[in-house]
């Protein structure tokens, strides 16, 4: 039950926290003008059980329970929050009814807890509200809203569906487990609910090896530790990167889809001045997964490029490439000002956009100030969970993993002295569906 | 003037096939090379349904890969669009009711057609939710709440 305090209630200055005896909360709202209201309230779908119908009443009393009960409460409205946006659901008012606990409780809404979105951000959002503008009589007390599961009345249909053979009834599991390999690891990893029989075809190597890449084996000798599936050695490669190619490039899974990625270490040919100390040093910090990373001291002609042939990431993908950096002592020169950028198959022309390494603060202060306008069309950089930032240099296709892919840095149209970044790498990881 | 193949389905009923087409089927290919496809094919696991199914499948990938060949020397837009095409066919292809969709993949499996398992067993399963699955496959849910709730915990990432 959700507390009446918690909720949000129209015309507040009409109500005041009272303490009943009778009720679970230390506090209860209760009216204190009779006027027609209107209750909303939010409530988490995870603190429900999922894969469940659920009915939601408001539970109150009234001085004159007679008089109100005749009241009508208008419409109940549910909207289940999803990534795909919101589910409605209207709901006319059902009839009130006396509980055992001396409340009366008024049906308003039901709706499935589908629990395949648990997580913090999904919220249940209701609405109580009043059709008829009635003034409800002072005193009137709401001690919350309960939720609590439909009782189920099994009718035909259930009973067919329930006794109906299931198509998988007569595969064996490993053939389940054939069928789940053609899907996805994200899909794999959800029909493990399904069933028993599913979360036992699911551990299966015959999945996991089909979503690993296959020059899997040849990886394995980089982790210290055994692997008792290919399940396990799956997610330590999306967990963990390993370096290969002389450790010259970075190499991990992407969760939901088993996907290549790839973080390129940039060689001292890859940067303009890259090979005199006083422009640019290679160090060795310990939150790189490179050996030796490139830092910029000092240069005026700022220009990265360099390239990487597509075999080394997975056919027929979008992938986006970013530039994984920080920035020391703000970057002088170069962190505030619009950063060239390209990305192409080699043989195609390259998109285009600018980029800031840290960009001038936003709005306040600045307003106003000179190029403004142009701020809208530059990429800010994002904080990464790894403590690096990062910047989308630009998006590709990559169809047959046969071409070059070549990416450019590029800032020489000022002529000051430019300072202060440090680059890990160039990151190539599979574009976001948009 | 091609060979053709005799196919038989598990109602007894027969299919002309030209052998291209047959091809595309691993098992097939596998028989006619042994040379032992005289006299017909029986199928004793297909029923006719699922074998037209399979038929048009295999004819119309082996016309798609042939035109392909005809346009290899001008790999350009055009030859983008010929694949937008016949994966626009494909998803056509597949909409179809639960229980032939299930035989079309057991079919696949049983005569080896790579495209034809991967794109049936995508279409099953691919994108849907826990309860779907249930739902659409008759599959009874043999977990407890605190079960399901502990291997959903595990997974959790997938529900992201």
């Amino acid at each position: 039950m959700l507390s009446g305090k918690e909720l949000d209630l129209t015309f507040s200055t009409f109500w005041r926290l009272i303490s009943d005896p009778d009720s679970r909360f230390e506090k209860v709202p209760q009216l204190v003008t009779g006027i027609p209201f209107k209750i909303y309230g939010v409530l988490k779908p995870k603190l429900l059980s999922p894969d469940t119908q659920y009915s939601a009443y408001v539970v109150y009393k009234a001085k004159d329970q007679i008089q109100d009960v005749q009241k009508s409460f208008g419409v109940g409205v549910i909207v289940h929050e999803t990534p795909e946006g919101a589910k409605w659901e209207r709901l006319e008012l059902t009839k009130l009814e006396k509980r055992e606990d001396g409340w009366v409780e008024a049906k308003f809404g039901e709706f499935l807890n589908d629990g395949g979105f648990m997580d913090d951000h999904d919220e249940i959002w209701f609405r109580i509200s009043e059709i008829k503008y009635s003034y409800w009589t002072p005193g009137f007390i709401i001690q919350g809203i309960e939720f609590r599961p439909v009782k189920k009345i099994p009718d035909a249909g259930d009973l067919m569906h329930a006794t109906m053979p299931s198509p998988f009834d007569s595969l064996p599991v490993d053939c389940i487990s054939t069928i789940i390999s053609f899907t996805s690891p994200r899909d794999a990893c959800v029909s493990a609910s399904v069933s028993k029989t599913f979360e036992s075809a699911v551990k299966s190597d015959t999945v996991w090896e089909k979503f690993l890449p296959s020059e899997y084996s040849s990886l394995i000798p980089q982790y210290s530790r055994v692997f008792l599936s290919k399940k396990e050695l799956y997610f330590a490669l999306c967990d963990d990167p390993v370096l290969i190619e002389d450790g010259k490039k970075s190499f991990w899974l992407e969760k939901a889809s088993g996907k290549r990625c790839i973080m390129l270490s940039l060689k001292e040919s890859s940067i303009t001045w890259g090979t005199s100390p006083q422009y640019w040093r290679w160090i060795s910090i310990p939150e790189s997964r490179f050996e030796k990373i490139a830092e910029l001291l000092n240069v005026c002609w700022f220009d990265i490029g360099d390239g990487m042939h597509t075999r080394y990431l997975s056919p027929r993908t979008h992938y986006s490439v970013y530039i994984v950096f920080k920035t020391k002592n703000g970057c002088p020169n170069l962190g505030d000002s619009p950063v060239d950028v390209g990305v192409g198959l080699v043989g195609q022309e390259p998109s285009q956009k600018l980029i800031y390494f840290i960009g001038p603060p936003r709005r306040g202060r600045g307003r106003g100030r000179r190029r403004e306008t142009e701020t809208r069309d530059v990429t800010r950089p994002e904080a990464r969970e790894d403590g690096w930032m990062e910047a989308e240099l630009g998006e590709f296709y990559n169809d047959s993993c046969c071409d070059d892919i070549s990416f450019s840095i590029i800032k020489t149209n000022t002529p000051h002295w430019k300072s202060g970044l440090i680059v890990q790498g160039i990151e190539f990881r599979p574009a976001k569906i948009r | 003037m091609s060979k053709k193949i005799i196919f038989e389905s598990s109602e007894g009923e027969s299919f002309e096939v030209d052998e291209a087409v047959a091809l595309e089927c691993q098992t097939i290919k596998n028989m006619i090379e042994d040379d032992c496809t005289d006299g017909g094919i029986p199928l004793a696991n297909v029923n006719s349904a699922t074998l037209t199914k399979v038929i048009d499948y295999c004819k119309k990938h082996v016309e798609a890969a042939a035109a392909a060949e005809a346009n290899a020397g001008d790999k350009d837009i055009y030859g983008a669009n010929k694949d937008i095409e016949l994966k626009t066919w494909d998803e056509e292809f597949v909409k179809v009711d639960q229980p032939l969709l299930f035989d079309l993949m057991l079919a696949a499996n049983f005569l080896i057609i790579p495209g034809l398992l991967d794109l049936t067993c995508k279409t099953m399963m691919r994108g849907k939710t826990v309860l779907q699955i249930r739902e659409i496959f008759h599959i009874k849910k043999d977990y407890t709440d605190a079960e399901e709730a502990e291997v959903r915990k595990e997974n959790a990432w997938a529900f992201e």
